[in-house]
């Protein structure tokens, strides 16, 4: 049993050698690892460019876990729609397809019926003009809910039972809102989850700024939030849109025209020509985004800083890119009577 | 300890060599086939079995379909390495001090460091052919594009074998100085997070974090195997032999800690 007592006494020459090889070992792996570094990075065959491989992390379990963290932030924004709903989920507000590829949830029901009209925006959107108007808790169309109504119903007591236990509207209602406030730690998860979400970002910046007895410091949070998002999707239009706003009710006018022409600028890079719908890439809601963009930095020019010469120049600019818009008609109709 | 192992120690009663750490090994494989830990290795290649049953079916369309499941089978089959490694490195000297078996061990003319060599050794090996047989049959399930070299696979097996002992390593040592769950977890982490946390010290730590990552074990340098799948260019012989040089140093210095802490371990 001589082997069971076989340890070195402590403090003997032994544990001197064996702390010397580890130092030794240890600096040998930071001398060395410096020069390894190279073989990290690769350039795949299939990616054209040095800048395009950078951002893209070819890794399967990556692509797994990023689809994974995006279906997250999806589910978690059909969530915040249907609380917008008041827990009543509409059969026609999500079209999966583009759901997929944009996070577009387009409401159908209301393209078909309204197609041309004013209002053909995503759920969402939908809520900005309420809180602008007549208050969150103004309904608007008729939508058709998810659970069928009697009429069309076959389960008899089952779907009684089904629409007395869920949130539910009959398809004659209008259907109403509830104020979104609350979402906004969704709105900032699912960003988390999904920083290319952009629409999280719109959004969520954009009942930041509802919140009015919060003020400068709600502001101030929809700014860095919105700032968070153009990071992110610096090519979303969009963004630098609700950016611009932010910024209006910041009364930031300067930052305000820069944003708002950030959002024309960028908008023109997809917008066709003329402005004409070309599904998914340009909807109307596209253009009615792009053209409030353009109204912005003229009424600001006009109203806000009183530089009437540098509004009409961006009213014509305007009307170069939208032709016979009204509200830019308007203004300039207005400019030059007051001039005169 | 089971009785066959024992045997096998019994019948080194007089010392045959300069290398008495043969039979130990061997008595470590015998264990693991009585044990059933050899058995983990097979389910897990029912597993990979199957899901290749399964996209012989589903069928293979695209070159984007194909370069992806390659992917995911060499990573999936280099991670399962990994943990068995981990797992079975880590239970070895823990248990036979639980249940008393390492007495009749340290008793037989072999050294505290022959006896965790002897341990480790066999495992590492099965570690490096369960790779193998992985990596077989994900190339089995996935036609090879043009863009894919097999020197770079062959370079990611070799480097991978490194990694893995590596984390045996270190799995021995820890399982010597933590609890054994403890011990085989903090491998775990180390081996598929430690890039990452000598990533983010090295930017988010400034001039002495970047000095701090040098010494953090980085067992991604040693999985290649997205190289081969994107079609990147192979290593040159320097870079191999500097991944390999890491590699040995890791094993080297975990050994040494290992030992040590055997060595003056009161059993």
């Amino acid at each position: 049993m001589e082997r069971l007592n076989q340890a070195p006494r402590p403090g003997g020459g032994y544990s001197m050698l064996g702390t010397l090889t580890l130092l030794a070992g240890l600096g040998a792996i930071g001398l060395l690892r410096p020069a390894l570094e190279p073989a990290k990075a690769w350039q795949p065959a299939f990616v054209m460019t040095e800048a395009v491989a950078e951002q893209v992390n070819t890794s399967p379990f990556a692509l797994i876990l990023g689809e994974i963290r995006a279906s997250a932030a999806d589910l978690m924004w059909v969530k915040t729609e249907r609380y917008l709903h008041r827990g009543v989920a509409y059969a026609p507000h999500l079209n999966a397809d583009n759901l997929a590829r944009t996070g577009e949830t387009v409401n159908r029901a209301e393209e078909s019926r309204s197609a041309g009209a004013e209002h053909v925006h995503d759920e969402h959107c939908d809520h900005e003009a309420d809180a602008d108007g007549a208050g969150a808790d103004a309904g608007h169309g008729a939508e058709v809910a998810l659970i069928p109504d009697r009429e069309s119903d076959y389960r008899g007591f089952i779907g009684v039972l089904h629409r007395e236990v869920q949130p539910w509207e009959g398809g004659d209602q209008p259907h109403e809102h509830s104020g979104g406030e609350q979402l906004l730690p969704w709105y900032r998860l699912l960003t988390l989850s999904d920083p290319h979400h952009w629409r999280g970002f719109m959004i969520g910046a954009w009942w930041l700024m509802q919140q009015r007895e919060e003020g400068a410091v709600s502001l101030a949070e929809a700014r860095s939030f919105i700032e968070e998002g153009i990071r992110h999707n610096p090519d979303v239009f969009q963004l630098h849109l609700m950016h611009g706003r932010v910024l209006t009710r910041l009364e930031e006018w300067d930052g305000a025209i820069g944003a708002f022409r950030r959002a024309v600028e960028v908008g023109l890079k997809l917008r066709p020509e003329g402005g004409v719908e070309e599904p998914p890439v340009w909807t109307l809601s596209e253009e009615e985004d792009f053209e409030m963009a353009v109204r912005y930095i003229a009424m600001i020019q006009a109203r806000k800083l009183n530089d009437i010469p540098a509004a009409l120049a961006t009213i014509e600019w305007g009307l170069r890119l939208v032709p016979g818009d009204g509200p830019l008609t308007h203004l300039r109709e207005d400019l030059t009577t007051a001039g005169e | 300890m089971s009785l066959a192992a024992q045997e096998t120690l019994l019948s080194m009663e007089t010392p045959r060599g300069p290398r008495p750490w043969g039979p130990l090994a061997r008595a470590a494989w015998i264990q693991a086939v009585r044990r059933s830990e050899i058995h983990v290795l097979l389910i897990l290649l029912g597993l990979y079995g199957l899901a290749a049953l399964i996209l012989r079916l589903i069928g293979i369309e695209s070159a984007q379909t194909a370069r992806f499941i390659a992917g995911l089978g060499l990573q999936l089959g280099s991670c399962l390495a990994m943990l068995l490694v981990i797992i079975l490195i880590g239970r070895q000297v823990p248990t036979e001090i639980d249940q008393r078996t390492i007495y009749p061990m340290l008793a037989k003319p072999v050294s505290r460091m022959q006896l965790l060599l002897g341990k480790a050794l066999p495992i590492w090996l099965a570690g490096v052919a369960a790779l193998g047989l992985f990596v077989g049959v994900t190339l089995l399930i996935t036609p090879r594009l043009p863009i894919q070299h097999p020197v770079v696979l062959a370079e990611a097996l070799v480097l991978r074998a490194g990694g893995l002992a590596m984390a045996g390593a270190l799995a021995m040592w820890l399982s010597l100085r933590l609890p054994m769950a403890v011990a085989m977890l903090a491998t775990a982490a180390a081996a598929f997070f430690g890039g990452m946390a000598g990533n983010f010290a090295a930017q988010a730590g400034g001039r002495l974090g970047a000095l701090a990552a040098r010494f953090i074990p980085d067992f991604s340098l040693l999985d290649q195997f997205q190289r081969y799948v994107d079609g990147g260019r192979p290593l040159s012989l320097a870079e191999i032999a500097g991944l390999l040089l890491y590699a040995a140093l890791w094993t080297f210095l975990f050994s040494v800690l290992a030992g040590t802490t055997f060595r003056r371990m009161a059993l």
